[in-house]
C-alpha cells in the first residue's frame, strides 16, 4: 500500500462529548452508554481527526511524533480510524 | 471501578473540575417542602440571572478548564427560556449532558428533542409508585402521572434514565415498590435519604427526615435484596488524616442563576462571580484553596472511628447545620450508625445504647 496516497479524511463528530485529561483523551458515547480512554498515541490520532487532514498526513505527523516507522505509523492508524468508524465515532470524507 | 469513576478520581487530583452543576433557574413547577433551594425567585434580593450569553461565556470557561459532565438543575431547569439552546451550545463545546428534572416538562417532542441532542443521563426525581404520596410531597396534583409519562418516553427514546428519589418520613416505607417497578423498566433507582437543609441554611427540610425506625427498616430491606449501604467507601488506612474529605472544588464545581461559582452544589459559599473575574482566578482563589484544602484531620471529631466506612462528611451540610463545616452532623452521625449496625458483621448493634436501637414496629 502507497501510504503517501490514502486521501481520505477522518473527521469526528463535532457533538460527541470528548475532553483531554492527564494527557489522555476521554470520549463519551451517550446513547451507547460507552465510555472511551484512549492512550497517548489513540488521543493524537483523535485529536487530529479534525476534517481537514488525510489519513496520510497524519500517519506522517505520528510516525515523527513518536519515533515510529512510517508503514507502522500508516497501519496502525488506518486501523484505529476503522474501529472508531464502527463504533460511529468518526467518519471518512 | 469504572472509566468515569477513575477519571473523577484522577481529575480530583489534578484539581480538574470534572463535572461542573449549573442552577440555570430557580423558577419550579413544584412546591416541594424537602427542596434545598431559599427561592423560586431568579430576581430575589434585587440579584440578577446571568444572560443567555453570559452563560455561553461560563460554558466555554468550563470547556476550557477541562470539564466533561454538564448538569442542567434549577428549580426545574427546563423552564429556563434558553434551556434548549444552552444544551445545544453546550453540546457544542463537547460537554456530556446530563440533566436533572421532575419531568413535567418532557412530553413526546421534549423527548425527541432531548434524544436528538444525545443527552448522557436524565435523572428524574420520583417519589413513590403512590400518586398521593408524589403528590403530596410535591405539592402539585397530577405531578406524579406526568413524572412516570416522562420516565417511559424517555425509555422509549434508548436515552439513560435514572429515577432520584429522596428518601423522607413520608415515602421511605413504601420506596421498594418504586424500585422493582423501575427495575423492570430497565431504570435504576437512587435513594438517598441525606435531605438536606436549604441553600439560605434554613433547617425547615430537615424535618422531613426519615425516623431512625424507618431508616433501620430501610437499610435491613436494602441488605435483603443484596444492595451495599451505599457507594463503596474504604475502612480508613494509614493515610486517612491527610486525605481530602470531599471532592468539593476538586474534581467538580457549580454555578448558580446568578454566575457565583461554588465548590459544590452543597457547599454555599461563593468563591466569586463570573461577572467579575475569569474560571481560573475564582477556582485559585483563596476561599477555594481553603474548602478543597480541608482534611480528615481537620474535623472536630474523630471520623475514623468503627463507623467510619459508612461515614459520609458533608461540609456543606455540616457549615449549614452546625455553622462549621468541620463539626459533626448528628443525622449523619445516626445514619453511620445504623448503617454499621445493620451491614457490618462485628456484632455492633448488640453493643449499641438501648436507646439508638431499633424500636421495632408490629405494623
Amino acid at each position: 500500500m502507497d501510504t503517501k496516497k490514502d486521501a481520505r479524511v477522518p473527521n469526528r463528530s463535532s457533538h460527541t462529548p470528548w475532553r483531554r485529561i492527564d494527557g489522555r483523551a476521554v470520549i463519551v458515547q451517550p446513547i451507547a452508554g460507552r465510555v472511551h480512554e484512549l492512550n497517548p498515541v489513540g488521543t493524537r490520532l483523535w485529536e487530529n481527526a479534525d476534517g481537514k487532514r488525510t489519513l496520510a498526513e497524519i500517519a506522517a505527523e505520528i510516525s515523527g511524533e513518536f519515533a515510529t516507522p512510517a508503514e507502522e505509523a500508516f497501519g496502525d492508524a488506518a486501523e484505529f480510524y476503522s474501529e472508531l468508524e464502527k463504533l460511529g465515532l468518526i467518519e471518512f470524507r | 471501578m469504572s472509566i468515569l469513576d477513575r477519571l473523577r478520581t484522577r481529575s480530583a487530583e489534578l484539581l480538574v473540575p470534572f463535572q461542573a452543576t449549573i442552577e440555570l433557574t430557580y423558577r419550579c413547577n413544584e412546591r416541594c417542602g424537602h427542596c434545598y433551594l431559599a427561592t423560586y425567585d431568579d430576581h430575589a434580593d434585587g440579584r440578577v440571572p446571568l444572560s443567555r450569553e453570559e452563560w455561553k461565556r461560563v460554558l466555554d470557561q468550563l470547556a476550557e478548564a477541562g470539564t466533561l459532565v454538564l448538569i442542567f438543575i434549577g428549580g426545574e431547569a427546563m423552564l429556563h427560556p434558553d434551556f434548549w439552546e444552552l444544551a445545544e451550545y453546550g453540546a457544542s463545546r463537547g460537554f456530556a449532558l446530563s440533566l436533572i428534572t421532575n419531568g413535567l416538562l418532557i412530553d413526546d417532542r421534549a423527548a425527541d428533542r432531548l434524544a436528538a441532542m444525545r443527552f448522557y443521563q436524565v435523572s428524574i426525581s420520583l417519589y413513590s409508585l403512590d400518586p398521593a404520596i408524589h403528590d403530596r410531597m410535591t405539592r402539585r396534583k397530577g405531578s406524579h402521572a406526568r413524572t412516570l409519562g416522562a420516565v417511559e418516553r424517555l425509555r422509549a427514546r434508548g436515552l439513560e434514565v435514572i429515577v432520584n428519589c429522596l428518601l423522607t418520613s413520608a415515602n421511605i416505607d413504601s420506596c421498594f415498590e418504586l424500585e422493582d417497578w423501575a427495575k423492570a423498566r430497565g431504570v435504576r433507582v437512587q435513594f438517598d435519604p441525606m435531605v438536606t437543609p436549604k441553600s439560605d441554611s434554613s433547617l425547615d427540610p430537615t424535618l422531613l427526615r426519615a425516623s431512625r425506625e424507618q431508616l433501620y427498616r430501610y437499610y435491613r430491606e436494602l441488605k435483603r435484596r443484596g444492595r451495599p449501604a451505599g457507594p463503596a467507601v474504604a475502612e480508613p488506612g494509614p493515610g486517612f488524616a491527610d486525605e481530602p474529605v470531599c471532592n468539593a472544588g476538586r474534581g467538580k464545581c457549580a454555578v448558580t442563576a446568578h454566575g457565583d461559582l461554588l465548590t459544590c452544589l452543597e457547599v454555599r459559599e461563593v468563591l466569586g462571580n463570573f461577572r467579575e473575574a475569569g474560571f481560573a482566578e475564582l477556582w485559585g482563589s483563596p476561599t477555594a484553596e481553603r474548602i478543597r484544602g480541608l482534611r480528615n484531620r481537620d474535623l472536630a471529631f474523630d471520623s475514623a472511628c468503627g463507623d467510619g466506612a459508612f461515614c459520609d462528611h458533608c461540609p456543606g451540610m455540616a457549615a449549614s447545620e452546625t455553622g462549621d463545616s468541620r463539626s459533626e452532623v448528628p443525622f449523619l452521625m445516626e445514619l453511620a450508625r445504623i448503617k454499621r449496625a445493620v451491614f457490618s458483621a462485628d456484632g455492633f448493634e448488640e453493643r449499641l445504647h438501648p436507646e439508638e436501637r431499633p424500636v421495632e414496629s408490629s405494623l
